[in-house]
């Protein structure tokens, strides 16, 4: 089975869907032994040594983007390669088509939702705040017995 | 023709006699709304349904599918309002003509408005005993003039034609009622004959405009699923169409709807977008038409819902367990509770008089009950003058309507003037204070803030946090001047509340001893009202022995969750009224306690903030944590399928 891979070296976060990739080789050749396309083994064989500085392949065949989780020198010019699929970057496009209920966002939000993200001292402010009027005058109240009028 | 019984899911049943047919003539008057099918109309048959599908899927290209001919010349944004407006009149009459000539016949109703075009017809289905009635739209009525900032240019875009066919809107229509919204509009693409998107406008009972009075917020706008984009437009006569962003009407994956772009820069002239529904249930047809503008003014959500077989039995007789719940009325309005008007006055009814003396008034009394009193007045009282004084208070009120009398003991009337009131009761009014949120996030409520009034008189009571942000509250006194005794009245305004919900009670009159007995009740009452617990300090002429109430309460008591949790409760204040309360402050004020935010710079960056609400990823940008997702149609094996769960569940940035 005939394969091109690109060595790349990835810039992004590993939870950024859209990653900002770099090729650094392209390397074609023939897959000649099992491999998982989720966890691919690879050898390769190559003098470049641009393939050091990468951490990051795409292999179109498999239709997959993969992260280098490990470069082995098995001899002079003879490298192996251990990867793991990037999910996200590989099926970004499908994943943004589904819908989903949002927990948490950075552009869309309601803060009146109380899942604990503010935190706060322990030392809390307190203000005081005056209604405008009050009571402003005193008087007397005499309260008499008797009719008020002379019999 | 129709043969089912319908049960909306507002609960409306619809029984057979909502719905007449006799001699081809189709009447549907549930809703007050009449639509009538001529005679002449026949069933049309599938080559031409497709045949009409085809016209009215091509219209907005400009090209009569049938003979291929221009239909109006181009318009674009160099061309004058007078091309536009030539070409929309010329386009509307091809599509005029082309419906009353092709389809004669086989229409049912031709609606036509000034930019709307709909027509109604029968189309056959599986089952040949019923008949569904389907909307068309023939253009999607998108007929937008608009003037860019220049003022200069105008254009006119014809957008394609829509068929609404719900399939899944009574799901979709529980989330609108679960969501507690007044009405919506709907629109449903439709795509080579499989209905992929909806598109809800959808409106809470509590909507409120924007602050041109024009617009309405996008967070009243549902996203139906499978669909992503934001349709902006307000419901007022004029049918101005906001401008917040730029936006797109249509979808980007669509292969078949004109995408058409409109800048801030243009002001529109006016925009109409049409809508209705008509439902097809599996196997079964359910004809229902609505004029949207009936939705719209009637502010009622009606709509059809699943079709109730009542033909099954339960096998338990005692009824199988069920669903239920969703079914409120959403009343969400209120009552106002007033501050009531004060009660009459029994001062005018001869058994006693009331006075509200002057310093010098009440010395010129004493002196006359000390010195001027001869003999032939005291035989008259008949008994210790002494007897004649009710009482007399020093309280935090005196009446500038009391008009001066002779001053009566008894049968006696004297020479003295004094102010003589007939009103017993009278209404003190602090005025309103409105407490605004600090925040503007969950912390500025309960369990995190407090808020806390002193009240002159009555001392310091805890306020509900949650009913008292964001509102006004205002407070009222009702006094009695003859005993002192008060109400006081908090009342707050917030939304459709506007109600009393806070009543106290209290005492503000200082007793003035008229003998050596009444003293000794004095500091009776003041030691015993100490002792309940308040915790003003001895005053003059009280022993200084006097034991003040506890301050603060034993740890047991006090803690409780308000301030954060864990917080001691403090009292503040115990009962201060009648003497206490007059050597108190005198105006009601807030103590506000409130939590100090801690907020990392850019914090929503790594940790976003809550949200709670369904979305399309792909409408989302930023660090997004997901809820609940299927991930419907993401080709990957079962190990990738979980990983894509796992991460998104912990965020992703999109």
């Amino acid at each position: 089975m005939s394969l091109t891979i690109k060595i790349q070296r990835n810039k992004s976060d590993k939870d950024v869907c859209n990653k900002v990739i770099e090729d650094l080789l392209v390397l074609t050749g023939a897959l000649r032994e099992e491999t998982s396309i989720v966890n691919p083994v690879i050898l390769i064989e190559t003098n470049d040594t641009n393939v050091f500085k990468a951490n990051y392949l795409t292999i179109d065949d498999f239709g997959r983007h993969y992260y280098i989780k490990n470069i082995d020198i098995v001899r002079t010019g003879l490298i192996r390669i251990s990867a793991h699929v990037d999910v996200l970057m590989t099926y970004k496009d499908q994943i943004k088509q589904c819908q989903c209920i949002v927990a948490k966002q950075e552009n869309k939000y309601n803060l009146y939702l109380d899942d604990g993200t503010f935190r706060y001292y322990n030392n809390p402010q307190v203000v005081t705040k005056e209604f405008p009027e009050g009571f402003h005058t005193f008087g007397y109240s005499l309260v008499m017995a008797g009719p008020g009028l002379i019999v | 023709m129709v043969t089912d019984r319908i049960q909306l899911l507002n609960g409306t049943i619809l029984e057979l006699s909502d719905y007449t047919i006799q001699n081809n003539n189709l009447t549907v008057n549930k809703f007050g709304k009449r639509l009538l099918v001529p005679d002449n109309i026949v069933e049309i048959d599938s080559s031409i349904y497709n045949d009409l599908i085809s016209f009215l899927s091509t219209t907005n290209q400009r090209i009569n599918p049938f003979t291929q001919e221009e239909i109006y010349p181009e318009i674009n944004s160099n061309s004058s309002i007078e091309d536009t407006a030539q070409a929309g009149e010329q386009y509307l009459n091809y599509v005029d003509k082309t419906i009353k000539e092709r389809f004669k016949g086989y229409v049912v109703s031709y609606y036509l408005n000034e930019n709307t075009r709909m027509i109604y017809f029968f189309q056959k289905t599986s089952n040949a005993s019923s008949a569904s009635i389907r909307i068309i739209f023939i253009s999607n009525l998108f007929f937008l003039t608009y003037r860019n900032s220049s003022g200069s240019s105008t254009s006119s875009y014809f957008i394609k034609l829509t068929e609404v066919t719900l399939s899944s809107k009574p799901k979709i229509l529980q989330s609108i009622l679960d969501r507690k919204c007044l009405l919506y509009i709907g629109t449903v693409r439709e795509n080579y004959g499989n209905i992929e998107q909806v598109r809800f406008l959808v409106l809470p009972h509590d909507f409120k405009y924007n602050s041109d009075g024009k617009t309405i917020s996008s967070d009243y706008y549902y996203q139906a699923p499978g669909f992503l984009q934001y349709f902006h437009c307000d419901l007022d006569g004029n049918r101005k169409m906001p401008l917040e962003n730029n936006w797109w009407w249509g979808d980007e994956e669509s292969t078949h709807a004109q995408r058409v772009q409109v800048s801030n820069d243009r002001n529109y002239t006016y925009g109409v977008f049409p809508f209705t529904c008509v439902a097809r249930a599996d196997g079964k047809t359910i004809p229902y038409v609505r004029d949207i503008w009936d939705i719209i003014y009637a502010k009622n959500l009606i709509e059809f819902g699943d079709i109730v077989d009542d033909t099954k039995i339960p096998d338990n007789p005692g009824g199988a367990s069920g669903t239920g719940g969703g079914d409120g009325d959403f009343d969400d309005s209120s009552d106002v509770i007033d501050i009531p008007y004060l009660p009459p006055s029994y001062a005018s009814n001869n058994m006693v008089n009331f006075y509200v003396p002057t310093q010098i008034q009440l010395s010129a009394i004493s002196r006359y009950l000390w010195s001027a009193l001869d003999v032939e007045s005291f035989k008259r009282l008949i008994t210790d003058p002494m007897n004649a004084f009710i009482s007399l208070n020093y309280i935090p009120y005196r009446d500038n309507n009391a008009t001066l009398a002779k001053f009566v003991v008894g049968n006696i009337e004297t020479d003295i003037d004094v102010y003589k009131t007939s009103a017993q009761f009278v209404e003190i009014d602090c005025g309103e204070l409105n407490l605004k949120e600090f925040w503007g996030n969950y912390l500025d409520y309960s369990p995190y803030t407090k808020v806390e009034i002193y009240l002159p008189y009555i001392g310091v009571k805890q306020l509900d946090v949650d009913e008292v942000m964001g509102a006004n509250i205002k407070v009222v006194y009702h006094l009695d001047i003859t005993t002192g005794a008060c109400v006081c009245f908090v009342k707050i305004s917030k939304g459709n509340l506007n109600s009393v919900l806070y009543n106290y009670e209290g005492n503000c009159s200082v007793n003035i001893p008229l003998t050596s007995n009444d003293f000794r009740n004095t500091i009776s009452a003041i030691a015993s009202l100490i002792a309940d617990g308040g915790m003003m300090v001895s005053t003059a002429g009280m022993p200084s022995t006097v034991r003040i109430g506890s301050a603060i309460k034993t740890l047991s008591d006090v803690y409780d969750t308000v301030s954060g949790g864990g917080k001691p409760l403090v009292q503040k204040s115990g009962t201060l009224t009648a003497n206490h309360g007059a050597m108190g402050i005198q105006k009601p004020y807030l103590i506000v306690t409130r939590p100090r935010q801690c907020v990392p710079a850019q914090q929503k960056k790594y940790t976003a903030y809550p949200a709670f609400i369904t979305e399309r990823l792909g409408s989302l940008s930023g660090f997004t944590k997901v809820d609940s997702i299927h991930l419907d149609n993401v080709t990957a094996t079962d190990i990738e399928l979980e990983e894509i769960e796992e991460l998104l569940k912990e965020g992703v940035i999109l």
